[in-house]
């Protein structure tokens, strides 16, 4: 009780009176999420403005639920505004005062935001109170130039084989996770996630997870899972799930790119997964037909390219002089029957630097991840692969293709020449050994291990359908009996003769114990 | 506004523009209810007691608000937040 009286009257006798004017409007009408607002004419694009239900009722009525609510300018009209209510729409009624409050939509950012669960606007749903020491950030800022930017040189481990030998991914770069529903497009995104414990300390990215227009049970499911393996100590999610509203959805990328830069502009790195950007524009979509924007193609608004465009060239790898701090972007996107060629996966198919496509079919066959190898492509993080890893890797997708060429003649086996049945053999090894179950991220120097000995025939005396077990025995070998040359590789992060030596002996000790 | 209601009668039946009025009366009934909603207000405690102290004043979508009402529930929104 006495610390609350003094709190008052510390409140009390550091208050004076603001007194300065402000510009306000009154809402004209009000449906679907969006206001009509009269007044506000020097409102500007992306202000926040507040809804004041406290200017026409008494104290006692106001105190009772003084909770702001904000809106977003988003249409400026010849007789008023259009704003989208970022709040409980049922509050908003016609003839309230609407005040401007001078800024862009911002949220709260900081370091203390790790380990959170928050809302597009910053606000914590996780019950673990207040996020003390952050400072407010604009959502949409411009992204750096061409100046600002370093190439990508520095590799971010997602500890999937598949990807982290074919498909790798540098730091600052934007990588699509694209694929039906139900194929491990999530599942790729989080192990990437979960992998980041295994790198060290000092450059451990902070990854961002955003859900947009998610089950609520999903996310808490997820969030559990990344708090129970200790991957929460890095990570923030910011989530707007399916009941909250349209405008909430749209922003929620935004806001997790604007965390995303806060790292990265101190110099750290940084990993952003928005999950699914396809809900986004659909969102966006509905967003802007009730703000009577003209359709266009599948009645997406004509700015859908730029919304995604303007979201993802944020993510970057800073100069040495800006602090050599990065963003790295894994947008999701979900197609409809694997159909790649529809307007919003194409769009953003162009805009991202390579595309991790995931299929059905390689799903119900128990390829997991269900990688199509053949059309996922990474187009600049080949150049941030480490060596050992580009040493080991460099052989796998041509061999890859080779034997999807082949496959078809898989029936006819019986009258196939030895060295195309080799070939098959081969890939189908390949094919096993790169499998992986979910939340099960290989470290780089196991999965560097791993891909040597699949190339270099160490797997050549199971048979294919026991490649995959033998792998699992492999890890465990390896884990247990090469832990010094498991040790070399990590460290030295290239595989020279003395590791290849060492690396052999092991393998071969494992071969000959299996036989 | 309107400001010789003959002239402009006769202007739109030498046009034949009459078919207008309706608009033209919708668009004077919006702007009278504009003007309305945002015509020059002061209000103080002493006419309404609700705002316990002070003065606020309306005028051109310009808000000064001087009162005790705002005040306390400007400091009630800082203790607890």
């Amino acid at each position: 009780m006495e610390s609350v009286i003094k709190k008052i009257e510390a409140e009390i006798a550091a208050w004076s009176p603001t007194g300065g004017a402000v510009e306000v409007g009154m809402v004209r009408a009000t449906g679907d999420g969006i206001a009509l607002i009269d007044g506000l004419t020097k409102a500007v694009m992306s202000e926040m403005v507040l809804f004041d239900p406290t200017f026409d009722r008494t104290l006692a009525e106001a105190l009772k639920d003084p909770s702001p609510i904000y809106g977003l300018v988003l249409n400026l009209e010849e007789d008023g505004v259009r704003v989208v209510i970022l709040g409980d729409t049922s509050k908003i009624y016609e003839g309230m005062l609407v005040r401007r409050l001078g800024r862009l939509l911002s949220i709260p950012v900081g370091d203390s935001l790790v380990g959170r669960v928050v809302n597009p606007l910053g606000e914590p749903v996780d019950g673990k109170g207040p996020i003390s020491g952050t400072k407010p950030r604009p959502i949409e800022s411009e992204a750096y130039g061409v100046i600002d930017r370093a190439s990508v040189n520095a590799p971010i481990h997602t500890g999937i084989k598949a990807i982290d030998a074919m498909i790798p991914i540098g730091r600052g770069q934007r990588e699509l996770i694209i694929g039906d529903r139900g194929t491990g497009k999530t599942a790729i995104a989080i192990d990437t996630i979960l992998n980041q414990k295994n790198e060290p300390a000092a450059t451990r990215p902070t990854c961002i997870y955003v859900a947009i227009g998610q089950k609520e049970s999903k996310t808490a499911k997820l969030v559990a899972e990344l708090a129970e393996k200790g991957a929460m100590e890095y990570s923030i999610i910011v989530t707007a799930p399916a009941s909250s509203p349209a405008a909430l959805q749209f922003l929620a990328p935004f806001a997790g790119a604007a965390i995303g830069e806060h790292f990265m502009e101190t110099g750290k790195d940084a990993l952003v997964v928005y999950d699914d950007l396809s809900k986004q524009a659909v969102a966006y979509r509905q967003m802007s037909l009730l703000l009577r924007r003209p359709p266009g193609r599948e009645a997406y608004p004509g700015d859908i390219f730029y919304l995604h465009s303007r979201l993802l060239e944020r993510a970057a790898k800073l100069s040495k002089e800006k602090g050599g701090g990065s963003l790295t972007a894994l947008p999701i996107i979900e197609t409809q029957e694997g159909d790649v060629s529809a307007y919003i996966p194409t769009n953003v198919i162009s805009i991202t630097d390579g595309q991790i496509f995931l299929e059905s079919d390689l799903f119900n066959k128990g390829q997991r991840p269900a990688i199509n190898v053949g059309i996922s492509v990474s187009r600049v993080g080949s150049s941030a692969q480490t060596k050992a890893m580009k040493k080991v890797a460099g052989k796998i997708k041509l061999e890859l293709a080779q034997f999807r060429e082949l496959e078809a003649f898989m029936q006819f086996s019986s009258d196939l020449d030895a060295d195309t049945k080799k070939a098959i053999d081969s890939g189908r090894r390949m094919t096993e050994v790169l499998k992986q179950n979910r939340g099960v991220p290989l470290p780089f120097e196991m999965e560097t291990a791993i891909i040597f000995a699949a190339t270099n025939g160490y797997f050549d005396s199971f048979p294919p359908e026991e490649a995959s077990a033998a792998e699992k025995k492999m890890q465990e070998f390896l884990a247990r009996e090469g832990v010094p040359v498991l040790a070399r590789i990590r460290d030295s992060r290239q595989i020279d003769e003395e590791t290849e030596k060492q690396l052999r002996a092991v393998l071969d000790t494992f071969v000959s114990r299996s036989a | 506004m309107i400001k010789n209601y003959a002239a402009f009668i006769a202007h739109l039946k030498r046009t034949g523009q009459m078919k207008l009025l309706p608009r033209v009366l919708r668009e004077l009934r919006r702007e009278e209810a504009y003007a309305k909603k945002f015509a020059p207000t002061r209000e103080t405690a002493a006419k309404d007691p609700s705002l316990i102290s002070g003065w606020r004043a309306l005028e051109n979508g310009i808000l000064t608000d001087r009162t005790g009402k705002s005040a306390l529930i400007d400091i009630y929104k800082k203790i607890t937040s």
